[in-house]
């Protein structure tokens, strides 16, 4: 075996059906789409998973992942079985009400689920009212989860859902932890991109978002190499980011035929990817533009992800880093793999 | 020229900056090593006159903690020789035992521990108050009472533990 990185995460992107249909969606989902991954290829995946020991927590998310119904419980107490955390991403349609809430929580609970995050905002509650994430995001504390609720964020959303922080039955879990509550810059999806700029009349977003400010973006990304995802075309992706379908350089190989090993041993090293996880996006485009001060950077970028689309749809930043990559290769390669090694001790402690 | 890499057939896309070839194992090496600890000292894909970043990610994790920690580890390896007794521990004190070490190492050194479990592959001994992360051929590094020593090739090849 030659491997080069340890993915921590398997994020299944089960389907692209979903139950809404929400502008800019990363994956353009819908309830049209019927892409998904076959069933029995999702329970052989789980096991597959469980033959690559770095791999810790499994992410069932979409679309809509608890469009699987009852294979999803059966999904995850097979990765409980294995040893495996589970995290499922959703945008809460089933909480219908607190009662319909607190009974599929339960079921979860009983098949292992850990963690659930919950997706809302101006966008979502034109599908899915905000109401049921609250009442999803309480039960799913009050089972003992730890609970995410992803917010959009974008210049003038006027979001109902944004009480949800003071809600009499949301603030003691926001107190203890049991709830956290993001809100996440919503960006053009990647489909909606034209070359290298940015969509116009595009979402825009405040000062605190901008990735190429020094005191709030400029960071290293937190899923490059750390997070593998499958597909519905069932493609390993090394990236769990909103752009990951627009982006092939990132596509390490197709599991139509081969296993979940047998494609990670096989993934050749990539500078590029190890920059990504070690500085960021951002930081391999100002080198870029050390090398070119020309080169004009997407400073209206208010995600990480936004970012690395551009840089991978610029064919003249990618040849000014394929002539100067000798310069940095030794640093990013020592400052990769003591990240790494980090990780590892993390990972064990 | 060697035989075509595993991936040459792969599907996936190839890489946008491949690694140079010194590089590339290096960094197979070390996630070998990072992987499989106990394997790393007999690693023998890892070329010492290669520009493998192990001691280089040793001397960052030394930075972190002081400049002189070079010297006065030296000063103790040679002691030890003179005394005829290596610093090191046959006792494991478990599984256990070495995770809340390392926790509380972690908590002290965040970025000198992860260095150091880079540079040694991690694995780590406890005798008395010292606790010592130790790679056989390679590197010896004990932390004590707050203060980190480090040594290369302490041994000379030999193994300490027999």
């Amino acid at each position: 075996m030659d491997r080069w990185f340890s993915p921590r995460i398997l994020s299944i992107i089960t389907t692209h059906r979903c139950t809404a249909a929400c502008e800019h969606c990363c994956f353009d989902c819908s309830p049209q789409v019927e892409s998904a991954i076959p069933p029995a290829r999702l329970e052989a995946l789980i096991e597959e998973t469980a033959e690559v020991p770095s791999i810790r927590l499994v992410v069932f998310t979409g679309g809509e992942c608890f469009l699987l119904g009852r294979r999803l419980d059966a999904l995850i107490g097979r990765c409980r079985e294995l040893g495996l955390d589970t995290r499922c991403v959703s945008n809460g349609y089933w909480a219908t009400s607190p009662p319909a809430a607190a009974a599929r929580v339960r079921e979860l609970r009983a098949a292992g689920l850990g963690e659930l995050n919950l997706s809302t905002g101006v966008f979502h509650d034109r599908f899915v009212p905000w109401e049921r994430v609250l009442w999803a995001a309480v039960a799913a504390a009050s089972a003992g989860f730890g609970v995410v609720v992803n917010i959009e964020a974008f210049e003038g959303a006027d979001f109902a859902g944004d009480a949800m922080a003071d809600h009499p039955l949301v603030r003691p879990f926001l107190a203890d932890g049991g709830i956290r509550i993001n809100r996440g810059a919503w960006i053009p999806s990647g489909s909606e991109w034209a070359g290298c700029s940015a969509p116009a009349g595009g979402l825009s977003h405040g000062p605190a978002y901008l990735r190429f400010n020094p005191s709030t973006g400029l960071t290293a990304c937190p899923s490059s190499l750390r997070v593998v995802s499958v597909n519905p075309a069932q493609d390993l992706i090394s990236c769990c980011g909103l752009n990951l379908e627009q982006i092939p350089e990132l596509r390490l190989g197709s599991l139509r035929s081969r296993t979940l090993r047998e494609v990670l041993d096989r993934v050749p090293p990539d500078l590029i990817k190890m920059w990504i996880h070690a500085e960021g996006p951002e930081r391999v485009l100002e080198f870029v533009q050390s090398k070119d001060p020309s080169f004009p950077l997407p400073l209206d970028s208010a995600h990480i992800c936004h970012t690395c689309q551009y840089l991978f749809r610029s064919p003249r930043a990618l040849a000014i880093l394929r002539e100067c990559q000798g310069e940095v290769e030794a640093r990013i390669l020592e400052k990769y793999l003591l990240l790494a090694a980090g990780d590892e001790l993390a990972a064990n402690l | 020229m060697g035989p075509a890499p595993p991936w040459a057939k792969d599907p996936g896309c190839p890489p946008v900056l491949p690694l140079s070839a010194g590089w590339a194992s290096a960094c197979f090496a070390a996630f070998d090593a990072l992987a499989d600890p106990a394997r790393n000292d007999r690693n023998e894909r890892i070329d010492r006159d290669s520009r493998a970043p192990f001691p280089g990610a040793v001397a960052q994790a030394l930075r972190m903690l002081g400049d002189d920690a070079f010297r006065r580890a030296a000063e103790l390896v040679r002691s030890a020789r003179a005394a005829g007794k290596a610093a090191v521990a046959d006792a494991d004190p478990g599984l256990r035992e070495r995770r809340r070490l390392l926790r509380d190492l972690q908590r002290r050194y965040p970025e000198g521990v992860s260095a150091i479990r880079a540079a040694c592959g991690g694995q780590v001994r406890h005798e008395g108050d010292k606790v010592i992360i130790v790679s056989v051929y390679t590197h010896l590094i004990i932390i004590t009472a707050g203060e980190l020593r480090c040594f290369e090739n302490p041994f000379d090849g030999a193994d300490p533990a027999n």
